[in-house]
């Protein structure tokens, strides 16, 4: 990598440990919401398909390729998130991007997951010691998001949308721990005032992050509340334990029986009354839905989102659907 | 699907009820002397404004993917129209719902006269009304000919409509009768539906929407799955039925 200190931007194609990017002076960021803030992503899509990336692998894998052509470097998760990641990792090295493979082990052991941070921080050019001294920098912020989780769940004071916005971001904290902060306080402070919303079903979201633009407001305005986001509010880490065995606690990455047991203590803490389960066309992921539907005692909708944009006509009548379902009026 | 595009309604009207489907819009109207149902293709009945404001002043409840277009309306989701529609009509509690429309299916299981799951299929045409229509059209034959025919012997591969109408091109390149390649459209069909109904008990399956017209279909499903299919008088209207029996509620 050629830029030094802050001005080295590195991507990650999911949650990473953040600590070395920090302590190693470089700007993680996370390519997913780049893509998505780009001012057109579905063009980002087509560029992709333009070096050969095929129309049948998921969006994101396509969109991430792109947002990451002018990265300084590269830390993509190939084991534990999605496999399609080493070609996306391979297919950047071979335009000149320094990429580095990360892997949350199956064993979920404490040597390995150390062994895999080491790597991380000498592709980063720095080590664990200094970047254990940026756990509590990092580790406020997430518990800043996860106030605001419950400022969500408890007292409906923040919006569904925000409180996702906020969970999502703390991936790569926007790349400015300090800014970032003072984002999420603003939005804390502005949720002061406002009154506890609102009659309605209470909705858990799980799966990864939805790719349509305006899923939480159209959820919203069908009159369901969103109380509950599974996989973003990982990414806040919301186990406890020393810096590294936080990312053994982390559920997304490991087993699902973790997540299962994750949305089931969610599900009566939060009194949900219905699952929201979103799945990226082309993904893995998909075949999860059978091990929920099974394992989770509640009432569960599958949504498939493929190119980013707003929420379509098909996806909200069966929104519309399942909340009537819910809802519980006689026929 | 008649010709007119202007609904008319019976001085003696109570309530209406509006499905503004992909392809086709289905109306019902009730009245005291009974109900009337008529069947529009959609972009001409949008493009008729005197009839977005149908009913004004009267009970009026829409569905479907242009429900919102209804002004005045209450809108009520698909799956609770056509469920109450299939409910009201037949008087049943316990069957499977199986609506093959113009570009979507939906599978309801109801139990004890209440909605218990639902699914409706994947972002993809096949298996739907434009589905067969493209086919039919393929085969420059009416789609009430092609629903004629029973599922049989293999079928066709492609799990896209666009590249199937290339493989029915390479069959009929290939010699093969019209006995066959009929036979195999309806039998994709069934094959696109089977996991769909399979999720259920099979004691009994409602079939509606304009697919439901395809008896070739009905008796597939009926052989290969054996199962009892009824198809109610009026299975297009389901959805306009439901609306319009829950406007009728209103009254009461």
């Amino acid at each position: 990598m050629e830029r030094t200190g802050r001005t080295r931007r590195v991507g990650i194609t999911t949650t990473v440990p953040l600590e070395p990017f920090f302590s190693a002076g470089a700007t993680p960021i996370d390519l997913n919401n780049r893509f998505m803030a780009s001012e057109d992503p579905v063009r980002m899509i087509e560029e992709s398909q333009v070096k050969g990336y095929p129309r049948n692998i998921c969006t994101w894998i396509r969109g991430l390729y792109t947002a990451a052509l002018d990265m300084d470097g590269v830390v993509g998760v190939v084991r534990g998130d999605c496999s399609n990641t080493e070609s996306l990792l391979s297919t950047l090295s071979i335009v000149g991007i320094p990429v580095h493979p990360f892997s949350y082990p199956p064993e979920r052991s404490r040597d390995d997951i150390e062994r895999e941070i080491s790597s991380l921080c000498e592709f980063l050019r720095t080590d664990p010691e200094s970047a254990e001294g940026m756990a509590d920098t990092v580790n406020g912020c997430r518990s800043l998001a996860l106030e605001v989780d419950e400022l969500r769940w408890k007292e409906m004071r923040v919006k569904a949308e925000e409180a996702h916005s906020v969970l999502l971001s703390t991936s790569d904290l926007k790349g400015d721990p300090e800014a970032w902060k003072a984002m999420v306080d603003g939005i804390i402070d502005a949720s002061r005032n406002r009154e506890g919303e609102k009659e309605g079903p209470r909705l858990g979201y799980v799966g990864v992050p939805p790719i349509m633009t305006d899923l939480f407001p159209t959820v919203e305005r069908a009159g369901g509340n969103v109380v509950y986001f599974e996989v973003q509010r990982q990414f806040a880490m919301p186990e406890g334990g020393d810096w590294m065995d936080r990312y053994l606690e982390y559920t997304y990455p490991y087993s699902i029986e973790n997540r299962l047991r994750d949305i089931r203590e969610q599900i009566q803490k939060r009194s949900l009354d219905g699952l929201v389960h979103y799945v990226q066309s082309f993904c893995h992921r998909q075949i999860d839905d059978i091990i929920f539907r099974e394992g989770l005692d509640i009432p569960i909708l599958t949504l498939e989102g493929n190119l980013p944009g707003k929420v379509d006509s098909r996806t909200r009548i069966r929104l519309e659907a399942f909340l009537d379902v819910l809802g519980g009026e006689a026929l | 699907m008649t010709d007119r595009i202007r609904v008319d309604l019976p001085e003696d009207v109570l309530s209406v009820g509006v499905d503004m489907g992909s392809r086709s819009t289905k109306v019902c109207v009730k009245s005291q002397n009974g109900q009337t149902l008529s069947m529009f293709d959609s972009y001409r009945f949008i493009s008729h404004p005197g009839n977005l404001d149908i009913g004004k002043g009267l009970p009026v409840v829409s569905t479907g993917y242009g429900r919102d277009r209804i002004q005045h309306a209450r809108k009520v989701p698909e799956i609770r129209a056509h469920t109450v529609g299939a409910v009201y009509t037949l008087g049943l509690g316990d069957f499977t719902l199986l609506d093959i429309g113009g570009q979507d299916f939906k599978v309801t299981r109801v139990e004890n006269g209440a909605i218990r799951d639902f699914h409706m299929n994947d972002k993809c045409a096949a298996g739907t009304g434009r589905f067969l229509e493209m086919m039919a059209s393929v085969l420059d034959m009416s789609v009430d000919e092609l629903g004629r025919f029973e599922g049989s012997g293999v079928p066709l591969e492609s799990t896209c409509s666009v590249f199937t109408e290339s493989e029915v091109v390479g069959m009929m390149m290939e010699g093969k009768g019209k006995e066959e390649i009929c036979g195999g459209i309806i039998q994709s069909v069934y094959e696109r539906v089977r996991p769909y109904l399979r999720r259920y008990p099979l004691d009994l399956v409602i079939f509606t929407g304009g697919v439901s017209k395809a008896e070739g279909l009905r008796f597939t499903i009926q052989r290969e799955l054996d199962v009892e299919v009824k198809v109610p008088k009026s299975s297009q209207f389901m959805g306009a039925l439901g609306c319009a029996e829950i406007a009728k509620r209103t009254l009461e």
